[in-house]
Parts: structure tokens; C-alpha cells; sequence
């Protein structure tokens, strides 16, 4: 999406400006959406009649073997690798320090050999240590919620059910802490299979994989039980399941993606506001889609009281979602003239003008979930050519690149980078764990190391050399005196008029909360009860309420 | 670890890109590094071993293949439409990472080749083939012909042991050590058993 394409209206509603829409305070407010990948791929496994079964299960008594999980779809197959593994729990952490999981998985191209079993046996649970083939798409672990996966073993064992307020508390019986993808560890490359039309939106393989391993989480429990109890034992209910997601802790390892993967931020913010557009622009509010509307809300109603936080940042927010949600809901009830034109844009404008941030994104989510057959389409853009413009064309003179920072980098000007405030922060990768951090510049060392993710910064610096140089000419003659500069002049190039592809925020400044941009990423994902732990991690949970693969076709 | 590490070509691009940070030079500099290992590993040609060769001029401060082709793609693509023979440096180790900035500039002039008094060195056509000829030198022996074509999918690249030591410990360069606040900030006073 151009910027000149933004502008292009949508009947006669604009995108929503980017230099608002790409704050990190609204950025980190975004909720999942029927674009959101998970969604995606539910869809399509369901629309092309994908069937699912599990063709080994070797767990032992102890709660320690391995299965395999099939997917199979009109053209290819993949299956899913689960080691069940006994951990102690003083072993049990979620970081990227842990040597050894509960259990951990490989979703394999295809059907495995015994052979690739035994192979994937010997390298797959030692996660990072060990090397996987280009045979796997992903590589992943998880770890057991004590707490509930105890409670729900315990009561099926007893013959009865799972408390649901316990469910509810916790939302998973396993958390996922990684999920390697795109040639991680010797898995495949993305660019080996994005031409499959199955994974071709982003993080298919990944979320097929999180859904399959959801479906382990309750069959592990489910043989612990029966284990436990014999023959009284019982299966979980499919209302209690059904509630039950697979959780994900995740650092912030997941924050510089969308600083380092521009051009497909810039699509999936694209396909989103362009949904929004589109479902603005109808000219009438058809009575299934009000009804739809209804229940998005309301169901948002009871994920808003069911979603927990100790967090002060997002408990405030959390607050301010429930004060929206209520205002919300009795102006539908009552203000909301659905006959008038374009009442779906009356409805959005209302919310702008009333709604907290909070609240406005909740409402971009629930106006588009029902209205799938305006906005489903729009899936095929979420990916992105990210290799395109990776060659500076040199020929470019400074004039041009002067002018294209100028158009596109206005933003930039807000700060002040000689404010130590505004420079406080600073991103590097440990050497200890080779994780991204994010350490602070006057107390720590190791600035000298910096990752270059201060885009607001670096942009600023090639302002000031771009005003400083006397000379006209292209900017091969720039870059030869200026070679710092490279990376960012390349940047600004490949992103030329793309309206949503950087933030149009200072990640360097003292106040900035890198959790913002784990939300964004994470609602694309389709995550859910978003749970910062810390300014630095957060707990969420993937699939909660969705069909797991025995009843996508029901 | 292995003899040989079979590596995604992502993993390739992202080593090389980290180790050349780490050798000294600017991230910009450096992810060309990474991208033209990337094309290299695309046709199968020893992209990691052949950057232990001149990162290792790099840390002595002299003159390397990947900056003398990113300068060559710079000038003749900032050119007016005419080809300009360019003189390379002598001495650049690891030639093999010139090619990538060639079909840089053969994709804009047509196809180039290296040559020098004893002949063709290599010619690399604008659809990304290259072919070695009889003056083509570098370190490494028993080299054979290679033509690739745009589509050609290579497979993994086997890469040694000791040469992933060697870009892994270059790459170390770009991360910071450790410290009780950096673990503290990254949760190891918590609990994961919820």
C-alpha cells in the first residue's frame, strides 16, 4: 500500500492515517481479528475439507514417548512430531535459559520415516542444540500450566470434569516458549514454501503447528488420567475444551520482527485498515450483520471480564476496555441509527469520538467479524516480497533521496534525540543467550553493540548528513562518504511511500514499552488475554475457543 | 557439532550479515555481506567458507571483496547508462564475492566477465548464471564450472564445523555479555510454574 494508494478512498472512506495508527500506544492496543493468521488458516483448513488424525501414540505411564499428528489436504500432507517428556519442576522455566520442556515438537513436511522419527527423536528435544532438516517447517517446545494440567488430570482420573472456573483462570495446559520457523535451526526456508497456497499467508506452518500441539495438550492429559484412574476414567468434556487455548510466553525476542520485517508489517497493516475501509464504506447494515455485530460484542463482553492481568499498564487498559465495551454496547442498543447511510461508518466515527484506544481497536475487530464475505478476500495480501529494493539504486540522486525522507519521515522531527531521555534505551542481543534485550544506555555497557532498530534515530542522523552535503549528484557519491548511513538510505529507499511499514515511534526513549509491539504482532497472530508479566514478556493465549481438528468440519 | 552443518540459506545470510558486523563494518555494509552470501549459497558456491577468507582481511583492515563490489555496483549503477570498465584491487581474497555485485550491474548492462592476461576469470550473465573460466584463482581447490540459472534451487549448503566456529565467534562480536541487570530484565527472577 502506497501512499498514494492510501489515499485512493474507499467508496468515500479513507484509510486511517498512519501517523496515528502506527503510535506504539495504538499499536499496543491492537486486538485479533478474523484476519488474524490463525483465523486464516482455520478457514481455509475447513473450506478445503483438510482431515486430521493421529497415526502413532507411544506414551508410557509416566507420561513419556511420542505421537504423530496428521494433517492431510487436497494436495500435500504434514504432520506434527510430539516428544511427551517427564520434567522435573525445578526444570520447568520458559526462557530461553531452559535446557529441557514437557514436551517438545517439529511439524514435518509430509509424513514421517521411522527413520526421520528416530532422527527427530535425537535432535528435536534439545531445541536449539540440536539441528533440523529442511524436511521440518518448525521447531517448538511447551510447557504445562502445573496448576491446571494437575487439576484437570486429576478430576478426569476421578471420573468428573474439571472445575471451569479453573479453566478460565488459566486457559491452557500447556504454553508454548518457542516456535522456530523460516530456516531456524536447519528447518526450511521460508522461501521453499511460500508458494504453497495452504502456507503462503505468514506463519501458517507455525500456527498449524500451535493448533495440532493443542490437540496434544488435552490427549496427554487425558492418558495421564486414564493412567491415574482406569477404567473410571473420563474424556474431557468438549464445552470445557473448547475454552482451553494453547498459552505462549513469549520475550522480547518477538519485538524487533516488526522493525526488521517492514514491508510485511506494512501488509498486514494494510489488509487490516483496508478491511476497515471497506466494511465503513457499506452503504446499509444488513440484519445478519447486525446480528453478528451483536455477538462479537458480547462475546468481547465476556473475554474482556475473563481476561486477567496484574500488570499496571494493561490492567489500566483492561479498564478502560470493559468502561468501552459497556458504552459501546448501549449506544447500539440506543443510539445507533442502523437505517441511516453508511451506518457502519456512523458507528466507527461514534467510537472515535468516544471510545479509548483500547476500545477504537477493539471496534475495528468486532466491525469486521461479520462481514467476512467484504473482507476475507483481502487475506491473500497479508505477505509481502521482502527481497524487493533490497539494491540501492545508486543512480538516485540526493535530491531524490532528500525529498522521499522528507515526504515519508516527517515523523522523524517529533524527537529529540540529543534529550538523554529520548536516547535512554538501547537494543542488543545477549551473549550469553543470544536473545534480543533491551538495556539502558547511561547505566549499562555494551552500547557499542547496538542493534540498529532506532530507526527514528538513524533517520534522523541521515537527515542531518543529507543537509549537510553540498553536492548534488546521485547518491553513490553520498554513500561512498557516508557508508554509516547505508543501512538506513537503503531502508528509506525500500519503503519508499509504503504508509504503514515503519513506526512512527522513538523505541529508544525511556518511556517506551516494547510490549506495544509485542501485542501488535501477537493480535495478528490471533492471540488472546494478552498478560504482560513484565514491561518485557507476556503470556497469551492462541486458539482459546476455536474448533480443535475433530470438529472444524462440524 | 558435525564435520558439516547443513544451513538454510537464511541462516547463511543471517551469520554472515552478523559476522561482518562483527569484523567492523557498518550494519549497511554488512547486510550486503549477508545478502550476497545468501546468492552465492543459491548456486551452491561456498559462501561461508569463502567469507572466513576475507573477513579475516577485514580484521586486519585491508581491502575485501564485498566492499569493492558494492562500490562497483554503486558506480556503474549511478552511471548515465554507459559501462565503465573498473579496475578491481589486487589482492581481494575470496573473489567469489564479487559475483553477486556483477549480476548486480549485469542485470542493468548485460552480461560481464573478470578478466585479467591469463583470460576469462569468470562471466556472470544478467539472469544470474556465472561461468568460471581458466583465470579464475582463489584458495580453495577443485573447483568445478558452475552454471545456474535463475531458478536453480541448490540444496543445503554444507558448511564446515570449523568454519561455523569461525563465523559464529566474528558474529559474538555484535552481542553484549552478560550481567545480573540484563538476566534480572529478562524475567530470571520469576517463576514458570504457573
Amino acid at each position: 500500500m502506497t501512499t498514494a494508494e492510501r489515499r485512493v478512498l474507499q467508496g468515500e472512506i479513507a484509510l486511517r492515517d498512519p501517523d496515528s495508527v502506527m503510535r506504539l500506544s495504538r499499536m499496543g492496543s491492537a486486538h485479533p481479528m478474523r484476519l488474524s493468521f490463525l483465523r486464516v488458516l482455520l478457514r481455509r483448513l475447513k473450506a478445503e475439507g483438510w482431515r486430521f488424525d493421529r497415526p502413532l501414540w507411544e506414551v508410557d505411564a509416566q507420561g513419556v514417548g511420542r505421537a504423530v499428528y496428521r494433517a492431510r489436504g487436497p494436495q500435500r500432507t504434514y504432520s506434527l512430531v510430539a516428544f511427551a517428556h517427564d520434567l522435573p519442576d525445578e526444570m520447568r522455566s520458559d526462557r530461553v535459559i531452559a535446557t529441557a520442556w514437557d514436551a517438545t515438537f517439529a511439524l514435518v513436511d509430509g509424513e514421517p520415516t521411522a527413520g526421520d522419527l528416530d532422527r527427530l527423536a535425537a535432535n528435536v528435544p534439545l531445541q536449539e542444540a540440536g539441528r533440523i532438516s529442511a524436511k521440518e517447517l518448525c521447531l517448538s517446545r511447551a510447557n504445562r500450566s502445573v496448576r491446571l494440567f494437575s487439576h484437570v488430570v486429576g478430576r478426569l482420573a476421578e471420573g468428573r470434569q474439571p472445575d471451569v472456573a479453573e479453566i478460565d483462570a488459566v486457559g491452557y495446559l500447556m504454553r508454548t516458549t518457542a516456535v522456530y520457523g523460516s530456516g531456524k535451526f536447519g528447518a526450511a526456508d521460508r522461501e521453499d514454501i511460500a508458494d504453497r497456497p495452504e502456507l503462503k499467508a505468514p506463519f501458517q506452518a507455525e500456527m498449524l503447528s500451535v493448533w495440532l500441539t493443542r490437540a496434544f495438550t488435552v490427549d496427554i492429559a487425558e492418558h495421564m488420567a486414564r493412567v491415574q484412574g482406569g477404567a473410571q476414567a473420563v474424556a474431557l468434556g468438549r464445552d470445557l475444551r473448547r475454552r482451553l487455548g494453547v498459552g505462549n510466553s513469549t520475550g522480547l525476542g518477538m519485538a524487533p520482527f516488526l522493525v526488521r520485517h517492514p514491508r510485511l508489517l506494512n501488509s498486514w497493516m494494510t489488509v487490516r485498515e483496508t478491511a476497515l475501509a471497506r466494511v465503513r464504506a457499506l452503504p446499509v447494515a444488513g440484519s445478519d450483520e447486525i446480528a453478528g455485530f451483536v455477538r462479537a460484542l458480547s462475546d468481547a463482553n465476556e473475554n474482556a471480564s475473563l481476561w486477567q492481568s496484574d500488570h499496571p499498564a494493561q490492567t489500566a487498559k483492561l479498564g478502560a476496555l470493559r468502561g468501552d465495551l459497556t458504552l459501546l454496547f448501549g449506544y447500539v442498543q440506543q443510539g445507533w441509527d442502523h437505517h441511516a447511510p453508511c451506518p457502519w461508518d456512523a458507528l466507527w466515527r461514534w467510537g472515535e469520538a468516544h471510545l479509548s484506544d483500547e476500545g477504537q481497536e477493539c471496534l475495528v475487530s468486532l466491525l469486521l467479524e461479520p462481514h467476512g464475505a467484504v473482507v476475507d478476500d483481502l487475506a491473500d495480501g497479508l505477505d509481502a516480497d521482502e527481497a524487493e529494493g533490497f539494491s540501492i539504486d545508486a543512480s538516485l540522486t540526493v535530491e531524490a533521496l532528500r525529498a522521499v525522507v522528507a515526504r515519508d519521515y516527517g515523523w522523524v522531527r517529533r524527537f529529540d534525540f540529543d534529550d538523554p531521555v529520548q536516547t535512554a534505551r538501547f537494543w542488543y542481543v545477549s551473549e550469553e543467550k543470544l536473545e534480543p534485550r533491551l538495556g539502558s544506555r547511561h547505566d549499562e555497557a555494551g552500547q557499542e553493540r547496538e542493534q540498529p532498530l532506532g530507526i527514528a534515530r538513524a533517520v534522523s542522523d541521515l537527515m542531518a548528513a543529507l543537509d549537510g552535503w553540498a553536492g548534488g549528484g546521485a547518491i553513490a557519491a553520498f554513500l561512498m562518504r557516508y557508508p554509516e548511513h547505508r543501512h538506513t538510505v537503503r531502508r528509506v529507499l525500500m519503503l519508499r511511500g509504503l504508509a504503514y511499514a515503519e513506526i512512527c515511534d522513538n523505541v529508544l526513549d525511556a518511556a517506551t514499552l516494547p510490549i506495544d509491539i509485542l501485542r501488535c504482532k501477537l493480535a495478528f497472530f490471533g492471540a488472546t488475554r494478552f498478560d504482560p508479566r513484565s514491561d518485557r514478556w507476556v503470556r497469551i493465549s492462541l486458539f482459546q475457543g476455536q474448533p480443535f481438528p475433530d470438529e472444524l468440519a462440524d | 557439532m558435525p564435520a558439516t552443518v547443513d544451513m538454510a540459506h537464511s541462516e547463511v545470510r543471517s551469520l554472515v550479515t552478523k559476522a561482518a558486523r562483527g569484523a567492523g563494518m557498518s550494519w549497511g555494509m554488512a547486510e550486503e555481506a549477508g545478502w550476497a552470501a545468501d546468492w552465492l549459497a543459491r548456486r551452491a558456491m561456498p559462501a561461508a567458507d569463502w567469507a572466513t577468507l576475507w573477513l579475516g582481511k577485514v580484521l586486519e583492515g585491508r581491502a575485501n571483496s564485498v566492499e569493492a563490489g558494492v562500490l562497483f555496483a554503486d558506480r556503474m549503477t549511478a552511471g548515465r547508462g554507459e559501462f565503465d570498465p573498473f579496475a578491481l584491487a589486487d589482492d581481494l581474497f575470496a573473489p567469489g564475492f564479487l559475483l553477486p555485485f556483477l549480476h548486480r550491474v549485469a542485470m542493468r548492462h548485460g552480461p560481464l566477465e573478470i578478466t585479467c592476461t591469463a583470460g576469462r576469470a569468470a562471466k556472470v550473465d544478467p539472469d544470474g548464471c556465472v561461468t568460471f573460466g581458466p583465470a579464475w584463482s582463489d584458495h580453495s581447490t577443485g573447483w568445478s564450472v558452475v552454471l545456474a540459472g535463475p531458478d536453480l534451487r541448490a540444496g543445503r549448503l554444507p558448511v564446515p564445523a570449523t568454519v561455523v566456529d569461525c563465523l559464529e565467534g566474528l558474529a559474538l562480536r555484535t552481542t553484549v555479555p552478560p550481567s545480573d541487570t540484563s538476566r534480572r530484565d529478562a524475567g530470571s527472577a520469576t517463576t514458570d510454574n504457573d
